[in-house]
């Protein structure tokens, strides 16, 4: 297990700031956030390579004050693999063992079945700079796995394959950590990544980590619409609770009306955030019916993307909603046409409005909800 | 090489493409440039030609035990001022490049110092710091070593002037070595000074070759510094001041030809095996 408690590391212009976090064995956390949150400077701090840092970076159970990276059993892969340059494919694997102080002998010994597992045999004679991503990949990670390190720590691992290649690294990577029963985290951008390997996820912003918790409950459930955004809910429409007879609904701050689940403090105003994939769109008339609420909005703009278009509305807020090709080959949207849109309730997250709130800043309540341990 | 596969200098980037070289600019800046080159081929000329048209005057003064004495003494104090530059400087460069510290301008300005100031000032700091009486000099001298016209007070002047020229140059090396390497060799269990010694150190080669190259060029060229706290045993070029003061231009040339001859080609061959090198790995 790893844990981090109360975790600061002042940099000139930079800080990592209170960073209180849990992550159990055998757990693949993924450190989402935006560029220049600090979630590289995590990782090396977790490993060690920041002396300065104040708090306690615990490695079970073990206080790693004042133990050197070399001492601590952890592996860090970074994005460009950093594999050492004047070392070929074999030596590159076997400087952990090197660095113990094997003998050449018995390093061949260890190294020959790890090479032979990551494929990389037949080129363990070539340098680094002959291989291609997914080659260098793989000798990073066969590096990582032959110093015996319990913890891994992925930096982008993921950012410099081919898209072709992406996925079925994805899954070699899986295996890889699944068979050694790793502990991981990794610094990612990609949601896809997350969603596709990750057990939990924890989100930093400006240096200190604003949630954390099992990747469903991180991306249904975020905690500030700073986050939110981040998480890919691209409306965030500002909005106060009316009762009806019926139901419990909600009026926007323009003419769009929407219903939603859970329990609401009257009178409060809220945010409601919503994925643009979630919103349909129909030519229909607008009407209430026992799930869904309907209302209409003019479309203003419709862009066209890699898996279909994104269309942007105008009902009363600006609303943007996500179509598939399919779809917008069966409902031939135009720019200027009136439609319908709706929402299921279970896709509007809603939390409490905050004057504070603005995209990709810590606010006063980020930093409370930090002040416990995010156990994930 | 197993494999077929030539080991690379990663620190070496290769142009995209080459320019060809009818290119307009590229004439025009060769003509300039060449104006530089012509210049320096004419002040060898000069001294080349009438020494060449009389090779028994050149090879009298060549076979003169005194001159071969210079040149030997010149040559292994160029050759133990690189070795301090390469054990004390490599070291400095590495800090001064990795470190960020309050004062780092000072040191900086400390480090290129000899660069700017007259090589007779640098003499005078040097003589006044190693004199039997100076800041250094006294407890050597205590201890018996002595730097005033002696060998030591040579090798202290010599490794003066050229340090900039090394400290410099192996500092931009380590700035070409990612942090992330030694970052992720610590992380494999190698302790910092195994990290330094296999991945940042092999990574610098080249730098310490060729800012060896160049310090030693300017350690063996120093005369003033040299000349103000050891007139004798005599270097070559205060042997060069000597005979031109008692001698004369002819003598002098003689010795400044041979001189010119030697480090030219010694200049040469290293410049030669660093293209071959670069020719090697161009074909990887």
């Amino acid at each position: 297990m790893i844990r981090l408690e109360g975790v600061c590391l002042p940099l000139p212009g930079f800080e990592l700031k209170n960073i209180n976090i849990q992550i159990k064995k055998g757990t693949h956390l993924f450190l989402v956030g935006p560029s220049g949150s600090g979630k590289t400077l995590l990782l090396e701090t977790i490993a060690g390579l920041h002396p300065q840092v104040s708090g306690k970076v615990v490695i079970n159970g073990r206080d790693m004050t004042g133990i050197p990276p070399e001492s601590r059993g952890i592996g860090l892969l970074y994005q460009d693999y950093a594999l050492f340059p004047h070392l070929n494919v074999r030596e590159n694997v076997e400087f952990s063992l090197r660095a113990r102080g094997l003998a050449e002998g018995e390093r061949r010994e260890r190294s020959v079945p790890l090479l032979q597992k990551f494929g990389l045999s037949s080129f363990s004679d070539r340098y680094p700079g002959t291989l291609s991503g997914g080659e260098r990949q793989r000798v990073a990670l066969a590096r990582a796995i032959a110093a015996g390190q319990e913890i891994l720590l992925l930096d982008e691992p993921f950012a410099a394959i081919d898209p072709e290649l992406r996925s079925r690294v994805f899954e070699e990577v899986a295996d890889i950590i699944q068979s050694n029963n790793l502990t991981v985290i990794q610094v990612s951008h990609s949601r896809d990544e997350a969603y596709a390997l990750a057990d939990s996820v924890a989100v930093m912003m400006n240096g200190t980590i604003v949630q954390a918790g099992a990747r469903e409950e991180v991306f249904s459930h975020p905690k500030t619409p700073g986050i939110a955004r981040f998480l890919g809910y691209e409306n965030l429409l500002h909005c106060m609770p009316q009762k009806t007879a019926e139901a419990t609904l909600f009026l926007t701050a323009g003419n769009c009306v929407f219903r939603s689940q859970g329990t609401i403090e009257m009178g409060s105003p809220y945010t409601a955030c919503i994925r643009a994939s979630d919103i349909r769109i129909s030519a229909e008339h607008p009407r209430t019916d026992g799930t869904l609420c309907r209302t209409c909005g003019v479309i203003t703009g419709i862009i066209e993307e890699e898996h279909g278009v994104k269309v942007v509305l105008d009902c009363g807020v600006p609303i943007v909603a996500r179509l598939s090709w399919n779809e917008q080959a069966n409902l031939r949207l135009y720019r200027g046409q009136s439609v319908t849109i709706s929402i299921p309730p279970e896709c509007i997250h809603l939390i409490q409005y905050s004057p504070d709130d603005t995209p990709y800043t810590t606010d006063n309540r980020e930093r409370t909800i930090n002040n416990g341990y995010g156990v994930v | 090489m197993p494999g077929g596969i030539l080991k690379e200098d990663p620190l070496i980037e290769k142009p995209a493409f080459r320019v060809p070289r009818y290119d307009p600019l590229i004439a025009l800046f060769s003509v300039a440039g060449s104006l530089l080159i012509l210049m320096t081929a004419l002040a060898i000329l000069t001294i080349a030609i009438p020494e060449l048209a009389d090779p028994i005057h050149l090879l009298s003064v060549a076979g003169d035990p005194a001159i071969a004495t210079a040149f030997l003494l010149t040559f292994s104090a160029g050759c133990v001022a690189v070795g301090l530059l390469v054990v004390f400087g490599t070291p400095l460069a590495y800090v001064m490049n990795r470190v960020h510290f309050r004062g780092k301008p000072l040191v900086e300005s400390l480090i290129d110092i000899p660069l700017v100031l007259p090589h007779t000032v640098a003499g005078l700091m040097i003589y006044l710091l190693f004199m039997s009486r100076g800041l250094i000099g006294a407890p050597f001298a205590e201890a018996g070593v002595f730097f005033e016209d002696a060998y030591p007070g040579i090798v202290a002047a010599m490794v003066f002037v050229s340090m900039p020229y090394y400290v410099n140059g192996v500092r931009e090396g380590f700035a070409k070595v990612p942090v992330r390497l030694e970052n992720v060799a610590r992380t494999l269990g190698a302790t910092a000074w195994k990290t330094f010694l296999w991945i940042s150190l092999p990574l610098v080669r080249r730098h310490i070759i060729s800012s060896g190259v160049v310090a030693w060029g300017r350690a063996v060229g120093e005369f003033a510094a040299v000349v103000m706290i050891a007139y004798f045993p005599m270097v070559v070029s205060t042997l060069i001041y000597q005979r031109f003061s008692t001698g004369g231009l002819a003598e002098s040339r003689s010795v400044a030809f041979l001189m010119i001859l030697v480090c030219f080609i010694l200049f040469f061959i290293v410049r030669w095996l660093t293209h071959r090198m670069e020719d090697g790995h161009d074909q990887a």
